[in-house]
Protein backbone atom coordinates (compact mmCIF):
# COMPACT_ATOMS: atom_id res chain seq x y z
CA UNK A 1 0.00 0.00 0.00
CA UNK A 2 1.39 3.36 -1.11
CA UNK A 3 0.63 6.82 0.65
CA UNK A 4 0.32 9.12 -1.57
CA UNK A 5 -0.01 12.86 -0.20
CA UNK A 6 -0.39 15.68 -2.62
CA UNK A 7 -0.57 19.25 -2.36
CA UNK A 8 -1.77 19.13 1.28
CA UNK A 9 -1.88 22.73 2.93
CA UNK A 10 -3.60 24.20 6.36
CA UNK A 11 -2.74 27.70 7.75
CA UNK A 12 -3.48 28.48 11.45
CA UNK A 13 -4.44 32.40 11.51
CA UNK A 14 -1.48 33.78 9.34
CA UNK A 15 0.90 31.11 9.99
CA UNK A 16 0.88 28.78 7.15
CA UNK A 17 1.90 25.19 9.08
CA UNK A 18 2.09 23.13 5.85
CA UNK A 19 2.55 24.46 2.26
CA UNK A 20 1.69 22.72 -0.42
CA UNK A 21 3.02 19.86 0.60
CA UNK A 22 3.61 16.42 -1.58
CA UNK A 23 5.62 13.34 -1.12
CA UNK A 24 5.09 9.46 -1.04
CA UNK A 25 5.30 7.02 1.47
CA UNK A 26 6.34 3.66 -1.01
CA UNK A 27 5.62 -0.03 1.00
CA UNK A 28 8.37 -1.93 1.64
CA UNK A 29 10.50 0.56 3.34
CA UNK A 30 10.01 2.75 6.42
CA UNK A 31 9.80 6.27 5.93
CA UNK A 32 11.39 8.75 8.82
CA UNK A 33 9.53 12.04 8.46
CA UNK A 34 11.81 14.71 9.84
CA UNK A 35 12.05 18.10 10.37
CA UNK A 36 12.32 20.45 13.29
CA UNK A 37 10.12 21.85 15.93
CA UNK A 38 7.05 23.36 14.93
CA UNK A 39 8.05 22.29 11.01
CA UNK A 40 4.17 20.87 10.43
CA UNK A 41 5.13 17.16 10.89
CA UNK A 42 2.39 16.45 13.16
CA UNK A 43 -0.21 18.52 11.36
CA UNK A 44 0.87 16.68 8.20
CA UNK A 45 0.08 13.84 9.83
CA UNK A 46 -3.36 14.90 10.59
CA UNK A 47 -4.21 16.09 8.06
CA UNK A 48 -3.21 12.47 6.37
CA UNK A 49 -6.11 11.25 8.13
CA UNK A 50 -8.50 14.05 7.84
CA UNK A 51 -8.54 14.68 11.43
CA UNK A 52 -7.58 18.31 10.12
CA UNK A 53 -9.17 20.54 7.64
CA UNK A 54 -6.88 21.37 4.94
CA UNK A 55 -6.06 22.02 1.47
CA UNK A 56 -5.00 18.79 -0.82
CA UNK A 57 -5.48 15.48 -0.48
CA UNK A 58 -3.94 11.76 0.74
CA UNK A 59 -4.85 8.51 -1.04
CA UNK A 60 -4.21 5.11 0.60
CA UNK A 61 -4.09 2.90 -2.05
CA UNK A 62 -5.82 4.94 -4.70
CA UNK A 63 -8.67 6.26 -2.44
CA UNK A 64 -8.84 8.14 0.37
CA UNK A 65 -9.32 6.92 3.71
CA UNK A 66 -12.83 7.76 4.55
CA UNK A 67 -13.76 5.78 1.49
CA UNK A 68 -12.42 2.43 2.58
CA UNK A 69 -14.87 0.34 4.01
CA UNK A 70 -12.31 -0.75 7.07
CA UNK A 71 -10.00 1.98 7.50
CA UNK A 72 -8.73 0.39 10.52
CA UNK A 73 -7.58 -2.33 8.46
CA UNK A 74 -6.47 0.65 5.76
CA UNK A 75 -3.88 2.63 8.61
CA UNK A 76 -2.95 2.38 11.90
CA UNK A 77 -1.95 5.61 13.80
CA UNK A 78 -0.29 6.27 16.86
CA UNK A 79 -0.09 10.28 17.04
CA UNK A 80 -0.08 11.22 20.90
CA UNK A 81 1.96 10.00 23.58
CA UNK A 82 -1.32 9.01 26.07
CA UNK A 83 -3.93 8.23 23.55
CA UNK A 84 -6.30 6.46 25.76
CA UNK A 85 -8.50 7.33 28.66
CA UNK A 86 -6.68 6.54 31.84
CA UNK A 87 -9.44 4.75 34.35
CA UNK A 88 -9.89 2.59 31.24
CA UNK A 89 -7.96 -0.70 30.51
CA UNK A 90 -5.30 -1.14 28.49
CA UNK A 91 -7.50 -4.44 27.59
CA UNK A 92 -10.66 -2.41 27.51
CA UNK A 93 -9.38 -0.01 25.30
CA UNK A 94 -8.27 -2.37 22.72
CA UNK A 95 -11.58 -4.20 22.64
CA UNK A 96 -12.87 -0.93 21.71
CA UNK A 97 -10.47 -0.38 19.16
CA UNK A 98 -10.93 -3.99 18.05
CA UNK A 99 -14.54 -3.22 17.18
CA UNK A 100 -14.39 -1.27 13.74
CA UNK A 101 -12.68 -4.09 12.29
CA UNK A 102 -14.65 -6.66 14.56
CA UNK A 103 -11.36 -8.94 15.58
CA UNK A 104 -11.32 -11.77 18.49
CA UNK A 105 -10.71 -11.46 21.50
CA UNK A 106 -7.04 -13.64 20.87
CA UNK A 107 -6.04 -10.68 18.58
CA UNK A 108 -5.99 -8.30 21.30
CA UNK A 109 -4.06 -10.97 23.64
CA UNK A 110 -1.72 -11.40 20.62
CA UNK A 111 -0.70 -7.88 20.34
CA UNK A 112 -0.45 -6.99 24.22
CA UNK A 113 1.79 -9.95 24.89
CA UNK A 114 3.86 -8.34 21.46
CA UNK A 115 4.01 -5.41 22.82
CA UNK A 116 5.55 -6.76 26.72
CA UNK A 117 1.89 -5.35 28.17
CA UNK A 118 -0.06 -8.70 28.70
CA UNK A 119 0.89 -8.57 32.71
CA UNK A 120 -1.04 -5.52 32.92
CA UNK A 121 -3.38 -5.79 30.56
CA UNK A 122 -6.25 -5.70 32.92
CA UNK A 123 -4.59 -2.50 34.92
CA UNK A 124 -5.78 1.14 34.50
CA UNK A 125 -3.10 3.03 32.25
CA UNK A 126 -3.39 6.19 34.59
CA UNK A 127 0.00 5.07 36.10
CA UNK A 128 2.11 4.01 32.89
CA UNK A 129 5.12 5.19 32.21
CA UNK A 130 6.04 7.12 29.28
CA UNK A 131 7.41 4.06 27.45
CA UNK A 132 4.28 1.95 28.76
CA UNK A 133 2.41 4.20 27.01
CA UNK A 134 3.92 4.28 23.71
CA UNK A 135 3.92 0.69 23.83
CA UNK A 136 -0.08 0.82 24.46
CA UNK A 137 -0.70 3.37 21.85
CA UNK A 138 2.04 1.00 19.13
CA UNK A 139 -0.52 -1.92 20.38
CA UNK A 140 -3.84 0.28 18.93
CA UNK A 141 -1.89 0.83 15.84
CA UNK A 142 -1.12 -2.53 14.47
CA UNK A 143 -3.98 -4.11 16.29
CA UNK A 144 -6.23 -5.05 13.28
CA UNK A 145 -2.54 -5.48 11.02
CA UNK A 146 -3.54 -2.62 8.85
CA UNK A 147 -1.82 -2.10 5.52
CA UNK A 148 0.23 1.17 6.38
CA UNK A 149 1.59 2.72 10.08
CA UNK A 150 1.55 6.45 10.56
CA UNK A 151 3.44 6.83 14.01
CA UNK A 152 4.29 10.12 15.83
CA UNK A 153 7.46 10.28 17.74
CA UNK A 154 6.91 6.62 18.96
CA UNK A 155 10.50 6.18 20.51
CA UNK A 156 10.26 9.22 22.93
CA UNK A 157 10.31 7.25 26.25
CA UNK A 158 11.14 3.98 25.38
CA UNK A 159 14.75 2.73 26.77
CA UNK A 160 17.33 1.44 24.30
CA UNK A 161 16.45 -2.09 24.25
CA UNK A 162 12.66 -0.87 23.53
CA UNK A 163 14.10 1.38 21.17
CA UNK A 164 15.79 -1.55 19.32
CA UNK A 165 12.88 -3.86 19.86
CA UNK A 166 10.22 -0.53 17.92
CA UNK A 167 13.14 -1.12 15.21
CA UNK A 168 13.37 -4.13 14.09
CA UNK A 169 9.70 -4.50 14.75
CA UNK A 170 9.09 -1.64 12.01
CA UNK A 171 11.40 -3.16 9.82
CA UNK A 172 9.58 -6.11 9.91
CA UNK A 173 6.62 -4.90 9.00
CA UNK A 174 7.42 -3.05 6.51
CA UNK A 175 9.25 -5.76 4.70
CA UNK A 176 6.26 -7.73 5.04
CA UNK A 177 5.04 -4.77 1.99
CA UNK A 178 3.15 -2.10 4.02
CA UNK A 179 4.09 1.34 4.33
CA UNK A 180 5.19 2.67 7.62
CA UNK A 181 5.85 6.46 8.48
CA UNK A 182 7.89 7.51 11.49
CA UNK A 183 7.97 10.70 12.53
CA UNK A 184 11.19 11.74 14.93
CA UNK A 185 13.50 14.04 16.49
CA UNK A 186 16.09 11.02 17.00
CA UNK A 187 17.98 11.37 13.98
CA UNK A 188 20.61 8.64 14.57
CA UNK A 189 17.99 6.04 15.30
CA UNK A 190 16.44 7.24 12.28
CA UNK A 191 19.52 6.76 10.36
CA UNK A 192 18.89 3.01 11.50
CA UNK A 193 15.51 2.35 10.85
CA UNK A 194 14.32 4.39 8.11
CA UNK A 195 15.40 3.63 4.47
CA UNK A 196 13.50 6.66 3.11
CA UNK A 197 13.33 9.87 4.57
CA UNK A 198 10.81 12.77 3.86
CA UNK A 199 12.51 16.18 5.60
CA UNK A 200 10.18 19.58 6.17
CA UNK A 201 10.80 22.70 7.29
CA UNK A 202 7.84 25.51 7.82
CA UNK A 203 5.81 23.48 6.25
CA UNK A 204 7.27 23.04 3.34
CA UNK A 205 9.37 19.94 1.84
CA UNK A 206 12.98 20.29 1.56
CA UNK A 207 14.22 16.54 0.94
CA UNK A 208 12.45 13.75 -0.48
CA UNK A 209 14.80 10.25 -1.01
CA UNK A 210 16.84 7.29 0.74
CA UNK A 211 19.23 8.44 3.60
CA UNK A 212 21.73 7.49 0.95
CA UNK A 213 21.01 9.69 -1.42
CA UNK A 214 20.15 12.71 0.64
CA UNK A 215 23.73 12.27 2.88
CA UNK A 216 25.80 11.50 -0.35
CA UNK A 217 24.22 14.75 -1.92
CA UNK A 218 25.81 16.60 1.12
CA UNK A 219 29.48 14.52 1.37
CA UNK A 220 32.70 15.72 -0.05
CA UNK A 221 36.52 14.53 -1.07
CA UNK A 222 38.66 15.91 1.73
CA UNK A 223 42.39 16.30 -0.78
CA UNK A 224 45.62 17.21 1.08
CA UNK A 225 48.20 17.97 -0.81
CA UNK A 226 51.82 19.61 -1.44
CA UNK A 227 50.39 22.68 -3.89
CA UNK A 228 46.81 23.68 -3.01
CA UNK A 229 46.23 27.02 -4.99
CA UNK A 230 47.15 24.50 -8.31
CA UNK A 231 44.93 21.88 -7.55
CA UNK A 232 42.15 23.83 -6.62
CA UNK A 233 42.51 25.50 -9.94
CA UNK A 234 42.60 22.20 -11.82
CA UNK A 235 39.58 20.82 -10.04
CA UNK A 236 37.31 23.97 -10.83
CA UNK A 237 38.64 24.11 -14.33
CA UNK A 238 36.98 20.47 -14.06
CA UNK A 239 33.77 21.64 -12.65
CA UNK A 240 34.16 21.08 -9.17
CA UNK A 241 33.38 22.86 -5.93
CA UNK A 242 36.54 23.33 -3.93
CA UNK A 243 36.31 24.94 -0.42
CA UNK A 244 39.94 25.81 0.49
CA UNK A 245 40.20 24.43 4.41
CA UNK A 246 44.08 25.62 5.35
CA UNK A 247 46.54 22.98 3.81
CA UNK A 248 43.21 20.91 2.46
CA UNK A 249 40.63 20.96 -0.02
CA UNK A 250 36.55 19.94 0.35
CA UNK A 251 35.77 19.01 -3.29
CA UNK A 252 32.45 18.50 -4.43
CA UNK A 253 31.28 17.69 -7.72
CA UNK A 254 34.02 15.43 -8.54
CA UNK A 255 34.84 11.43 -7.46
CA UNK A 256 37.99 10.59 -6.08
CA UNK A 257 39.04 8.90 -8.93
CA UNK A 258 39.02 12.09 -10.70
CA UNK A 259 40.73 14.13 -8.35
CA UNK A 260 43.40 11.42 -8.28
CA UNK A 261 43.77 11.80 -11.80
CA UNK A 262 43.83 16.18 -12.43
CA UNK A 263 46.40 15.59 -10.03
CA UNK A 264 48.74 13.43 -11.29
CA UNK A 265 47.98 14.73 -14.50
CA UNK A 266 49.04 17.98 -13.05
CA UNK A 267 51.82 17.33 -11.12
CA UNK A 268 50.55 17.77 -7.44
CA UNK A 269 51.78 15.32 -4.91
CA UNK A 270 48.41 14.33 -3.12
CA UNK A 271 49.22 13.23 0.85
CA UNK A 272 45.60 12.34 1.53
CA UNK A 273 42.58 11.59 -0.86
CA UNK A 274 39.15 10.11 1.28
CA UNK A 275 35.83 10.69 0.83
CA UNK A 276 34.46 12.70 3.89
CA UNK A 277 30.33 11.48 4.71
CA UNK A 278 28.36 13.90 5.47
CA UNK A 279 25.65 12.27 8.98
CA UNK A 280 22.15 12.53 8.80
CA UNK A 281 22.61 14.99 11.47
CA UNK A 282 24.78 16.98 9.68
CA UNK A 283 22.66 16.89 6.18
CA UNK A 284 19.22 17.50 8.33
CA UNK A 285 20.96 20.89 10.04
CA UNK A 286 22.32 21.90 6.48
CA UNK A 287 18.17 21.25 4.47
CA UNK A 288 16.92 22.50 7.53
CA UNK A 289 19.01 25.40 8.21
CA UNK A 290 16.77 28.66 9.84
CA UNK A 291 13.91 26.44 10.14
CA UNK A 292 13.13 25.74 13.39
CA UNK A 293 10.17 28.00 14.71
CA UNK A 294 11.36 28.42 17.95
CA UNK A 295 14.91 28.49 17.69
CA UNK A 296 17.99 28.48 20.78
CA UNK A 297 20.19 31.17 21.49
CA UNK A 298 23.98 31.22 21.78
CA UNK A 299 24.30 27.59 23.81
CA UNK A 300 27.40 29.89 25.55
CA UNK B 1 -22.49 2.41 11.27
CA UNK B 2 -22.88 -0.88 13.32
CA UNK B 3 -19.18 -0.75 13.84
CA UNK B 4 -19.60 2.80 14.93
CA UNK B 5 -22.16 1.61 17.29
CA UNK B 6 -19.85 -1.31 18.97
CA UNK B 7 -17.38 1.29 19.19
CA UNK B 8 -19.56 3.48 20.92
CA UNK B 9 -20.79 0.31 23.28
CA UNK B 10 -17.37 -0.71 24.61
CA UNK B 11 -16.55 3.00 25.53
CA UNK B 12 -19.32 3.74 27.53
CA UNK B 13 -19.71 0.14 29.06
CA UNK B 14 -15.65 0.01 30.14
CA UNK B 15 -15.58 3.07 32.35
CA UNK B 16 -16.53 3.17 35.30
CA UNK B 17 -18.29 6.00 36.04
CA UNK B 18 -20.79 5.12 33.52
CA UNK B 19 -21.60 2.59 36.28
CA UNK B 20 -21.53 4.91 39.41
CA UNK B 21 -23.39 7.45 37.69
CA UNK B 22 -25.77 5.04 37.05
CA UNK B 23 -26.03 3.82 40.86
CA UNK B 24 -25.92 7.24 42.30
CA UNK B 25 -28.56 8.05 39.74
CA UNK B 26 -30.73 5.13 41.63
CA UNK B 27 -29.65 6.00 44.92
CA UNK B 28 -29.59 9.33 45.09
CA UNK B 29 -33.18 10.51 44.30
CA UNK B 30 -34.18 7.24 45.95
CA UNK B 31 -32.70 7.72 49.55
CA UNK B 32 -34.40 11.68 48.96
CA UNK B 33 -37.85 10.04 47.51
CA UNK B 34 -37.75 7.80 51.04
CA UNK B 35 -37.44 10.73 53.58
CA UNK B 36 -39.92 13.13 51.29
CA UNK B 37 -42.38 9.95 51.71
CA UNK B 38 -41.72 9.32 55.47
CA UNK B 39 -41.68 13.17 56.13
CA UNK B 40 -45.08 13.31 54.59
CA UNK B 41 -46.97 10.10 55.87
CA UNK B 42 -45.16 11.41 59.10
CA UNK B 43 -47.08 14.28 59.68
CA UNK B 44 -50.30 13.41 57.16
CA UNK B 45 -51.91 15.08 54.46
CA UNK B 46 -53.41 17.85 57.10
CA UNK B 47 -49.61 19.02 57.22
CA UNK B 48 -49.42 19.88 53.20
CA UNK B 49 -48.66 16.44 51.64
CA UNK B 50 -50.57 14.18 49.06
CA UNK B 51 -54.21 12.96 49.76
CA UNK B 52 -54.03 9.77 51.92
CA UNK B 53 -53.86 6.82 49.50
CA UNK B 54 -51.69 8.34 46.95
CA UNK B 55 -48.15 9.09 46.20
CA UNK B 56 -46.67 12.42 44.78
CA UNK B 57 -43.58 13.98 43.62
CA UNK B 58 -41.86 11.76 41.31
CA UNK B 59 -41.95 14.89 38.89
CA UNK B 60 -39.79 16.50 41.70
CA UNK B 61 -37.12 13.84 41.80
CA UNK B 62 -36.50 13.61 38.05
CA UNK B 63 -34.23 16.83 37.14
CA UNK B 64 -31.98 15.79 40.65
CA UNK B 65 -31.88 12.01 38.55
CA UNK B 66 -31.11 13.81 35.17
CA UNK B 67 -28.54 16.37 36.81
CA UNK B 68 -26.66 12.89 38.11
CA UNK B 69 -27.37 11.02 34.80
CA UNK B 70 -25.87 14.57 32.34
CA UNK B 71 -22.57 13.18 33.19
CA UNK B 72 -22.59 10.19 31.30
CA UNK B 73 -24.00 12.38 28.11
CA UNK B 74 -21.41 14.86 28.49
CA UNK B 75 -18.48 12.06 29.06
CA UNK B 76 -19.70 10.83 25.69
CA UNK B 77 -17.45 13.82 23.61
CA UNK B 78 -16.05 15.67 26.76
CA UNK B 79 -13.24 12.54 27.68
CA UNK B 80 -12.46 11.92 24.04
CA UNK B 81 -11.73 15.17 23.75
CA UNK B 82 -10.40 15.75 26.81
CA UNK B 83 -7.73 12.65 26.61
CA UNK B 84 -6.98 13.30 22.70
CA UNK B 85 -8.43 9.90 22.15
CA UNK B 86 -11.02 12.18 19.90
CA UNK B 87 -8.09 11.28 17.20
CA UNK B 88 -7.93 7.92 17.15
CA UNK B 89 -12.07 7.61 17.33
CA UNK B 90 -11.70 9.37 13.75
CA UNK B 91 -8.93 8.05 12.35
CA UNK B 92 -10.82 4.62 12.97
CA UNK B 93 -14.21 6.04 11.52
CA UNK B 94 -13.04 9.23 9.27
CA UNK B 95 -16.72 9.74 8.49
CA UNK B 96 -17.89 11.90 11.33
CA UNK B 97 -21.58 11.43 10.73
CA UNK B 98 -22.22 8.23 11.86
CA UNK B 99 -20.12 8.01 15.14
CA UNK B 100 -21.71 11.41 16.13
CA UNK B 101 -25.10 9.94 15.31
CA UNK B 102 -23.30 6.92 17.29
CA UNK B 103 -23.23 8.45 20.74
CA UNK B 104 -26.34 10.06 20.54
CA UNK B 105 -28.17 6.66 20.34
CA UNK B 106 -26.04 4.99 22.69
CA UNK B 107 -26.39 7.45 25.15
CA UNK B 108 -29.86 7.39 24.79
CA UNK B 109 -30.06 3.99 25.05
CA UNK B 110 -28.27 3.56 28.08
CA UNK B 111 -30.26 6.48 29.58
CA UNK B 112 -33.41 4.88 28.95
CA UNK B 113 -32.32 1.82 30.91
CA UNK B 114 -30.62 3.87 33.75
CA UNK B 115 -34.20 6.33 33.77
CA UNK B 116 -36.41 3.65 34.15
CA UNK B 117 -33.99 1.76 37.00
CA UNK B 118 -34.24 5.13 38.67
CA UNK B 119 -37.75 5.82 37.90
CA UNK B 120 -38.61 2.40 39.97
CA UNK B 121 -36.23 3.01 42.90
CA UNK B 122 -37.25 6.01 43.36
CA UNK B 123 -41.58 4.36 43.32
CA UNK B 124 -40.26 1.88 45.32
CA UNK B 125 -38.43 4.22 48.00
CA UNK B 126 -41.65 6.45 48.14
CA UNK B 127 -43.81 3.12 48.78
CA UNK B 128 -41.19 1.89 51.59
CA UNK B 129 -41.15 5.19 52.84
CA UNK B 130 -44.58 5.81 53.19
CA UNK B 131 -45.01 2.14 55.21
CA UNK B 132 -42.18 3.30 57.27
CA UNK B 133 -44.14 6.22 58.20
CA UNK B 134 -47.10 3.47 58.92
CA UNK B 135 -49.40 4.94 56.18
CA UNK B 136 -48.64 1.83 54.13
CA UNK B 137 -46.90 1.48 50.57
CA UNK B 138 -48.38 3.79 47.75
CA UNK B 139 -47.65 3.68 44.66
CA UNK B 140 -46.99 6.71 42.47
CA UNK B 141 -49.43 5.95 39.45
CA UNK B 142 -47.68 8.37 37.49
CA UNK B 143 -45.20 6.09 37.23
CA UNK B 144 -46.88 4.05 34.77
CA UNK B 145 -48.08 4.75 31.11
CA UNK B 146 -47.76 7.66 28.86
CA UNK B 147 -46.87 9.89 32.34
CA UNK B 148 -43.90 7.41 32.84
CA UNK B 149 -42.78 7.48 29.34
CA UNK B 150 -42.93 11.07 29.23
CA UNK B 151 -40.60 10.71 32.30
CA UNK B 152 -37.76 8.66 30.88
CA UNK B 153 -37.61 10.61 27.59
CA UNK B 154 -37.33 13.88 30.00
CA UNK B 155 -34.51 12.14 31.32
CA UNK B 156 -33.08 11.47 27.95
CA UNK B 157 -33.10 14.72 26.23
CA UNK B 158 -31.95 16.27 29.56
CA UNK B 159 -28.96 14.19 29.13
CA UNK B 160 -28.71 14.48 25.34
CA UNK B 161 -29.14 18.24 26.03
CA UNK B 162 -25.72 17.93 28.12
CA UNK B 163 -24.20 15.68 25.13
CA UNK B 164 -24.38 18.35 22.59
CA UNK B 165 -23.35 21.04 24.90
CA UNK B 166 -20.39 19.18 25.31
CA UNK B 167 -19.74 18.49 21.07
CA UNK B 168 -20.11 22.34 20.65
CA UNK B 169 -18.00 23.44 23.12
CA UNK B 170 -15.48 20.57 23.60
CA UNK B 171 -15.29 21.22 27.24
CA UNK B 172 -16.94 18.17 29.54
CA UNK B 173 -17.41 20.68 32.76
CA UNK B 174 -18.98 23.60 30.38
CA UNK B 175 -21.90 20.42 29.58
CA UNK B 176 -22.29 19.28 32.50
CA UNK B 177 -22.75 22.71 34.62
CA UNK B 178 -24.34 24.44 32.03
CA UNK B 179 -27.78 22.30 31.78
CA UNK B 180 -28.17 22.31 35.21
CA UNK B 181 -27.53 25.71 35.91
CA UNK B 182 -30.25 26.72 33.66
CA UNK B 183 -32.41 24.50 34.98
CA UNK B 184 -32.23 24.96 38.54
CA UNK B 185 -30.75 28.32 38.77
CA UNK B 186 -31.52 30.67 35.37
CA UNK B 187 -34.64 29.36 34.38
CA UNK B 188 -36.93 29.67 38.18
CA UNK B 189 -35.93 32.89 38.05
CA UNK B 190 -36.57 33.34 34.33
CA UNK B 191 -40.23 32.04 35.42
CA UNK B 192 -40.61 33.52 38.35
CA UNK B 193 -40.34 37.02 36.87
CA UNK B 194 -42.44 35.92 34.00
CA UNK B 195 -44.83 34.83 37.28
CA UNK B 196 -45.25 38.93 38.14
CA UNK B 197 -45.24 39.66 34.57
CA UNK B 198 -48.06 37.35 33.80
CA UNK B 199 -46.36 35.34 30.99
CA UNK B 200 -47.96 32.56 31.05
CA UNK B 201 -46.57 31.25 28.43
CA UNK B 202 -43.80 31.22 29.28
CA UNK B 203 -42.97 27.43 30.20
CA UNK B 204 -43.89 26.99 26.11
CA UNK B 205 -40.55 28.56 25.62
CA UNK B 206 -37.96 27.63 28.40
CA UNK B 207 -36.15 23.97 27.48
CA UNK B 208 -36.12 22.33 31.16
CA UNK B 209 -39.02 24.23 33.07
CA UNK B 210 -40.88 22.68 29.44
CA UNK B 211 -39.16 19.63 29.91
CA UNK B 212 -40.46 19.61 33.48
CA UNK B 213 -44.03 20.59 32.68
CA UNK B 214 -44.00 17.46 30.33
CA UNK B 215 -43.60 15.19 33.34
CA UNK B 216 -46.11 17.26 35.77
CA UNK B 217 -48.60 18.10 33.12
CA UNK B 218 -51.51 15.21 30.79
CA UNK B 219 -52.71 14.98 28.10
CA UNK B 220 -51.59 16.73 24.61
CA UNK B 221 -50.32 19.26 26.72
CA UNK B 222 -47.66 17.15 28.26
CA UNK B 223 -46.60 15.91 24.75
CA UNK B 224 -46.26 19.46 23.31
CA UNK B 225 -44.05 20.11 26.10
CA UNK B 226 -41.89 17.17 25.85
CA UNK B 227 -41.67 17.99 21.52
CA UNK B 228 -40.76 21.84 22.71
CA UNK B 229 -37.90 19.93 25.06
CA UNK B 230 -37.19 17.59 22.05
CA UNK B 231 -36.75 21.28 19.76
CA UNK B 232 -34.17 22.19 22.19
CA UNK B 233 -32.14 19.52 22.05
CA UNK B 234 -32.15 19.61 18.03
CA UNK B 235 -31.83 23.55 18.69
CA UNK B 236 -28.05 22.82 20.14
CA UNK B 237 -27.36 19.13 18.43
CA UNK B 238 -27.68 20.43 14.81
CA UNK B 239 -24.81 23.47 15.15
CA UNK B 240 -22.78 20.61 16.74
CA UNK B 241 -22.52 17.79 14.68
CA UNK B 242 -21.66 20.76 12.03
CA UNK B 243 -18.91 21.80 13.94
CA UNK B 244 -18.18 18.25 14.64
CA UNK B 245 -18.15 17.52 11.00
CA UNK B 246 -16.44 20.11 9.73
CA UNK B 247 -13.40 21.41 12.39
CA UNK B 248 -9.91 20.30 13.45
CA UNK B 249 -9.85 17.16 15.45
Amino acid sequence: MTILVEHLGKSFGNVRAVDDLSFTVPDGVVTGFLGPNGAGKSTTMRLMLGLDRGEGRTVFDGKPLRDHEHPSRVVGTHLDARPFLPGRTARDHLRMLATEARLPESRIDHVLAMVGLAEVADERPKSFSLGMAQRLGLAGAVLAEPHALMLDEPANGLDPQSIQWLREFLRHYAAEGRAVLVSSHLLSEMQLMADHVVVIARGRLVADGTIDELVSQRSDVVVRCTDPARLASLLRSAGGTVAEEGQALGVVGLTTDEIGHLAFDGGVTVLELATRKASLEETFMQLTGDGQQYAFGEAS
Amino acid sequence: MTGALRYEWVRISTVRSTWALIGLAMLVPAGLALFVAWLVGSLGSEAGGPPDGEAGGLAGFLPLTAAVLCAIGAAAFGQEYRHGLIRITLATFPRRTPIFIAKVLMVAMVIVIAAILAITTIVLAQALGGVIAGTGAVWDETAWGASGVRAVLYIVLFVLIALAITALTRNQPVGIIAPIVLAVLVEPIVSAIAFVQGWTWIDWVLPFSGGAAAVSTDGAEAWGHLAIFGCWFLVIAIPAWVLFVRRDA
